[in-house]
């Protein structure tokens, strides 16, 4: 087996020479034909098994399809500090070829970018498409004194600092969701962070927080438990929660800047052709048929948007966040 | 002697604290460049004076001489007429240095053997000739197909892209 | 309540039982191979599960769960090096059992007491799941840090030579867990090096701190305290092991039980249900001096609470969602894939599907069992092979182990320097156990412990918070016993040790007065 795959690795690396060297002379169709000739691989930066890499999986299983790349995507996983070290990996070792992908999540890796030394941000990565959104929602316990978002307004406005609220750590979605919440309705909270969005809505049902943020796919999941007051969101969900408010509904401006976008992005310097056969084909992908039934039975919604879509979306972000971090910063 | 041993902790003590105070300042760190450097020969001659201490000095050489046997030999009694353990592991450190910095760089797999190899090779109690050196090489290479076996046929471990596997 | 037995005849579809056999002997070598722990077989199962029927690919990631967790007291016995962290305890008796000739017996007791664990843990999560979930739920940050210090009580003891060398190394591990991103402080700590970025990964450490400095005595042919040691293997009836295993009936009963509550505790972290079973084993036990020195009661105590662990950490995850262990929070996505949400609706709504899987959890503890024995059988090869052999093996397979976890050579760079480090250490009377738990205790009693005072700062205050309510103050009261009792069998030996050197000096004196 060693030879075999030596030689074949040797046989690409021919391959390449020789497209390289096609791409001096043939029109540069040829090699955005070419373009996926050995199986490409993504970085997830968080660890197998979790929302982030079950999805990222789901929606790349159709990626050897001949009519999407004609080529499998291979997960890599690496785990640590809250994605840091994937993704600080990727935008500092990966190649600029197009082979080596990875998953992105906003606003995870915005905020850190702001507030941390990392080897990443927006301009240093080229977005090229978005497979699914998963917005905050404000969750209680099933057995909380709160039923509706007024409840536990009126409750916090009587008793400043007094309802701690957890999420899934500092500077991810929830958080953002939090200071939004509180920066917004000009109430004082206090905001527990917790290692990852499972132990956070734990203390929920357990009553250890009096309330908290969390996914909408994990809320959803557990709606037995936990009563799901408000969603960080601009419009209603209307597959899983139809019948839950938005923040704006209730008189609170709190946007869509915390939903957790999930997509894959490239590194910057990638070449344009690849980029723009991949942003092509990558989201009819992952508007398959088969995606999105699988995305659905795994109870995560999804939401497409193309390679401008998501660059205008990461601009707009970068600029709230620097404002809202700054704030919390002082 | 005690006055002696009691005035030179002592001056250690002080050069210490004037470190201390030295360093890990707010800002104009330049400014603390000479007084550093003084309170560095306060503490070398601080230390003269604890050694110039007979009594000192002696356990200065045990102390040397029990850090000596617990790098280079066992604690306890050792067979004088081998090579004492550090050394005979020295090899060994320079493998597994060599294995770890070439191994995103040549390749996992290439490297596993290349170590597997030579970690044999240096250590077999017998002498090397052709024909151990060939059933090695042969372990090795078995070694490593299983072990590409099970990470990367059965658990899908993606190795670094290198020159080889 | 009997429901399960309906969809007994499911596990033994010919497709279903190949694979629930094949995860097992899979799992069992996997598990005995350095640095592939549980948590990190059954994450890399999951991808292969993708294209199976649910039931199908649930039974491979619970046989791999059970078996590997069983796995990893072979080469924890045989060559000291645990297999994952649950198996720390098994390395303390294990081993000097099989330096005395006795590693069958060993493997014997490790495989029928991980079957008896398994067993009663399996039982716990068919009868007693909704009853036992909510109680799991209850579980505060307050309650954790007291679970987490409880552990760290163990600690001292842990060291087969000084209480104050056991505790001196479990603080520096305690230290080391400290290093890379907090997310609950929301800083980088002691961020030296690109390398340390993500922290010290428990596995990574596991495999330096134990393996790397096996290897390196293997090499040098002088033997250090706790080295490689050639040993021959005896061959011993299962009966007669079975038999011996249930007279220790002390030890599988406070295993099982530690196991079963540990593994319960969303957040304790099951590894260390194994050695705080072994500790308790301990005190509770007539000659405590035999342990460290090869006593079976310890193997059996540990192999059983760490089996017993399996089943309960399952409880809270099938019902609420929330994992008992880093294994169940790992097999979480497993069943999401599958479109399977736990919760109450799990049991009525994709009943045929749980109740297949936590059969064959039942049936892989039996299965588990036999091959294990089997394996104990064939394991004198593995002896036979010469020391540079072995050393070069386990070298390459740290390496693998470590980097697989997470994709990462930074990981495998710190298992060497720890292993190195740890070596050195070695040679003058420190032992590797304490180092692992000070680093799996570490963040759970940090963070706990300021999220409690968070939590406790804007509501009833620091001191009613941790100590107030039933379950803190059992919970305080079991740290401050088990304090106390070591500290008083400490001075207990002191001073049998004293009159026994007063005796002799008295009798010394007797025979130069004669």
């Amino acid at each position: 087996m060693f030879s075999s795959k030596m030689s074949r690795k040797l046989a690409t690396k021919t391959l390449t020479a020789l497209g390289v060297a096609s791409v001096l002379s043939l029109p540069q169709m040829v090699q955005a034909d070419a373009f996926p000739e050995r199986p490409v691989s993504m970085v997830v930066s968080y660890s197998p098994g979790g929302a982030t890499d079950f999805q990222a999986r789901i929606v790349t299983m159709l990626a050897g399809n001949e009519s999407y790349l004609g080529q499998p995507m291979v997960i890599l996983n690496k785990p640590g500090a809250g994605g840091k070290i994937g993704w600080d990996f990727y935008a500092s070792k990966a190649k600029k070829n197009g082979y080596e992908l990875a998953a992105y999540n906003v606003p995870h890796f915005i905020a850190q970018s702001i507030v941390f030394k990392t080897k990443y941000n927006i301009d240093n990565l080229e977005p090229i498409a978005n497979w699914g959104a998963d917005p905050a929602v404000l969750v209680v316990g099933k057995d909380s004194p709160f039923n509706t978002l007024e409840d536990l307004m009126s409750f916090a406005k009587e008793n400043p600092k007094k309802v701690t609220f957890s999420g899934a750590g500092l500077y991810v979605g929830h958080h953002i969701a939090f200071l939004q919440f509180a920066k917004e309705s000009g109430l004082k909270m206090t905001y527990i962070p917790h290692k990852g969005g499972t132990p956070a809505m734990k203390s929920v049902m357990g009553g250890q927080v009096k309330a908290g943020f969390n996914n909408l796919s994990d809320a959803f999941r557990n709606k037995d438990s936990v009563k799901i007051l408000a969603v960080a969101d601009l419009q209603r969900n209307t597959k899983f929660l139809p019948d839950v408010p938005t923040f704006m509904e209730k008189g609170v401006n709190v946007d869509d800047s915390s939903v957790n976008f999930r997509g894959i992005m490239a590194r910057k310097g990638t070449p344009p052709e690849v980029l723009s056969y991949l942003s092509q084909r990558v989201p009819l992908m992952f508007e398959d048929n088969k995606t999105t039934k699988k995305m659905s039975a795994a109870g995560s919604p999804v939401r497409v948007l193309s390679r401008e879509e998501v660059i205008k979306m990461w601009k707009e972000r970068e600029v709230y966040l620097k404002e809202l971090l700054a704030d919390l910063k002082k | 002697m005690l006055s002696k041993r009691l005035t030179a902790i002592g001056g250690v003590l002080l050069a210490l604290i004037l470190l201390v105070l030295g360093s890990n300042v707010e800002y104009g760190e330049e400014a603390y460049f000479f007084p550093n450097l003084l309170a560095y020969f306060l503490l070398a001659f601080a230390f003269v004076l604890l050694i110039s201490d007979g009594d000192l000095l002696n356990w200065l050489k045990e102390i040397a001489s029990f850090l000596w046997r617990w790098m280079f030999g066992i604690v306890g009694e050792g067979n004088p007429s081998r090579w004492p353990d550090t050394v005979r592991l020295i090899p060994m450190f320079i493998t597994i240095f060599c294995y770890l910095y070439f191994a995103d760089i040549v390749g996992l797999y290439t490297t596993s053997f290349i170590t597997f190899l030579l970690i044999t090779v240096i250590y077999t109690p017998h002498r090397p000739r052709s024909r151990t050196l060939f059933k090695s090489a042969l372990i090795a290479l078995i070694f490593t197909g299983v072990i590409y076996l099970i990470f990367s046929v059965l658990l899908q471990l993606q190795a670094p892209s290198a020159w080889f596997i | 309540m009997l429901e399960f037995l309906q969809y007994l005849p499911e596990v033994f579809t010919p497709w279903n039982f190949m694979i629930l056999v094949l995860g097992t002997v899979g799992g069992l070598i996997l598990g005995a191979t350095p640095g592939l722990s549980p948590t990190m077989a059954v994450a890399l199962l999951i991808p292969f599960t993708f294209h199976m029927e649910p039931a199908t690919g649930l039974i491979l990631l619970g046989a791999a769960y059970t078996s590997t967790v069983a796995g990893g007291a072979v080469s924890a016995i045989l060559l000291s090096i645990p297999g994952a962290p649950a198996n720390i305890a098994t390395t303390l008796d294990g081993n000097p059992l099989a330096k005395q000739g006795k590693a069958t017996s060993a493997l014997h007791y490790c495989f029928i007491s991980s079957f008896v664990g398994g067993v009663i843990g399996v039982f716990v999560l068919i009868f007693f799941t909704p009853t036992l979930s909510e109680w799991a739920l209850g579980f505060g940050p307050s309650h954790l840090f007291w679970v987490a210090i409880l552990g760290v009580t163990v600690i001292g003891t842990l060291g087969s030579g000084s209480v104050v060398k056991g505790l001196f190394s479990g603080f520096v591990g305690l230290w080391i867990s400290t290093i890379g991103y907090d997310p609950v402080l929301g800083v980088e700590r002691f961020n030296y090096s690109e390398h340390l970025g993500g922290g010290i990964n428990i596995i990574a450490a596991l495999v330096g701190l134990f393996a790397i400095p096996q290897v390196l005595s293997m090499l040098t042919p002088q033997m250090m305290p706790g080295g490689v040691q050639k040993f021959a293997m005896e061959t011993q009836s299962v009966m007669t092991s079975v038999k011996e295993t249930l007279q220790r009936w002390k030890a599988l009963v406070v295993g099982s039980f530690i196991g079963v509550l540990v593994g319960l505790i969303p957040g304790a972290g099951g590894q260390i249900a194994g050695l705080v079973a072994y500790d308790q084993t301990k005190k509770l036990s007539r000659n405590k001096e035999m342990f460290g020195k090869g006593e079976p009661a310890g193997v059996i105590a540990a192999e059983s609470a760490n089996n017993a662990m399996v089943g309960p950490s399952l409880v809270p995850l099938l019902t609420l969602s929330v994992p008992g262990s880093p294994t169940a929070a790992v097999l979480l996505g497993g069943l999401l894939i599958h479109g399977l949400f736990p919760g109450p609706a799990l049991f009525t709504e994709h009943a045929p599907v749980v109740w297949t899987f936590i059969n064959s959890l039942l049936v892989g503890q039996l299965l588990m069992c036999v091959f294990g024995i089997m394996i104990a059988r064939y394991s004198r090869f593995v002896m036979d092979i010469p020391e540079f052999y072995m050393a070069a093996a386990i070298t390459v397979l740290a390496v693998f182990g470590t980097f697989s976890v997470q994709n990462s050579f930074s990981d495998v760079f710190v298992m060497m320097t720890l292993g190195v480090v740890m070596y050195f250490a070695s040679k003058i009377g420190f032992s590797p156990s304490p180092v692992v738990l000070g680093i799996i205790l570490g963040p759970i009693a940090e963070s706990n412990f300021l999220q409690g005072q968070m939590i406790a700062e804007v509501g009833e205050g620091s001191f009613t918070y941790f100590f107030g309510g039933p379950l803190n103050i059992v919970l305080v009261g079991v740290v401050a016993m088990s304090i106390v009792y070591s500290a008083y069998s400490e001075l207990k030996q002191k001073k049998q040790q004293r009159t026994a050197q007063q005796n002799d000096a008295d009798y010394r004196a007797e025979q130069e007065g004669v």
